[in-house]
């Protein structure tokens, strides 16, 4: 028997072994999906880039003065503003009557006793 | 659960990615059973070695998780970002196999005694071309890894490689003419006989 001595691969004998070589399919293992999915959980995106929920503009409104603590403060010098108007200091009266010429009394609500809110 | 969503079929991949950005962590199982059985297969068959080849898996999905945040619709597939991070993946483990096995041995020790029938079996000849496809220059053998072992057409792995399709070809060519230049030492322990 005598053998071709031309050892030349040809291309037929390299697609055969291509083929070969495709004709293995794996599938990805419970195991190996696992770990993928596991990853997926630990790299997951924590914040949401975007809010989908609009926020009410009272909201924005709330967190641009400064939150609570500005807050707080806020209603606290209103009252004080309020307080002096309804009660003012005797110089401030004095002042009053200088600039404006009278004492000018304006009551809110006669019957009311502001100096019931003092806590 | 491993029943794909049936409302999610229609959803492209790079929409999945985008809701895996914004949260949604049941939108990962959906991509990962897409683009997971491929990349293994690839590797697998480039390779020629399982544990890599998954390694090549994970690695390749983890490094997607990490881009999603950045991910822009419209800019590439998803897959074909996939395929070319497990390509480059791929070449780093063959660099490595060749830094560590020394010039002058043989892939597969060969027994002078074993006679050519023993060496037919096609783990042992598929074995021989991937270690014949280590040994070409790391372009060519991707380029001929992708459309002769996983099948894709020129297009995609032109996409792939950041190629021309010209390119494709001729990178294919040359590491075929090269493969069959290695493995014609070995024709006759291959099986491939005149007869």
């Amino acid at each position: 028997m005598t053998r071709n001595l031309d050892e030349q691969f040809e291309a037929a004998e390299l697609d055969a072994l291509f083929a070969e070589a495709a004709a293995e399919v794996p599938v990805p293992s419970d195991a190996l999906t696992a770990r993928i999915l596991a990853d997926a959980q630990s790299q997951l995106p924590q914040a949401a880039p975007q809010s989908n929920i609009a926020e009410p503009f009272w909201a924005s409104l709330f967190q641009g003065l400064g939150g609570w603590p500005a807050i707080s403060g806020l209603a606290a010098a209103t009252v004080a503003g309020v307080y002096i108007g309804v009660a003012p200091t005797a110089a401030l009266e004095a002042i009053t009557t200088n600039v404006l010429g009278s004492s000018i009394v304006v009551d809110v609500a006669p019957d009311f006793d502001y100096f019931a809110l003092e806590g | 659960m491993t029943m794909l969503d049936p409302d999610l079929d229609g959803v492209p991949d790079d929409a999945l990615l985008i809701a895996y950005a914004n949260g949604d962590l049941s939108v990962a199982r959906v991509l990962t059973e897409r683009l997971s059985p491929r990349i293994l297969a690839y590797a697998t068959r480039t390779l020629g070695d399982r544990a890599e080849a998954e390694d090549v898996t994970q690695d390749a999905m983890m490094r997607l998780w990490n881009i999603a945040p950045d991910w822009r619709q419209g800019e590439a597939k998803v897959s074909t970002w996939v395929y070319r991070v497990a390509m480059n993946l791929c070449i780093d483990r063959m660099r490595k196999t060749r830094r560590q096995r020394p010039l002058d041995a043989a892939p597969e020790p060969v027994d002078e005694a074993a006679s050519p029938v023993e060496m037919m079996q096609s783990g042992a000849r598929v074995a021989a071309l991937q270690a014949a496809l280590a040994e070409l220059p790391d372009r060519q053998a991707q380029a001929v890894s992708l459309r002769h072992l996983q099948g894709l057409p020129n297009p995609q792995i032109a996409d792939i490689m950041g190629q021309s399709v010209e390119g494709v070809e001729s990178l294919t060519a040359r590491g075929k003419r090269a493969l069959k230049a290695i493995l014609s030492g070995r024709k006759d322990e291959l099986g491939f006989e005149d007869d």
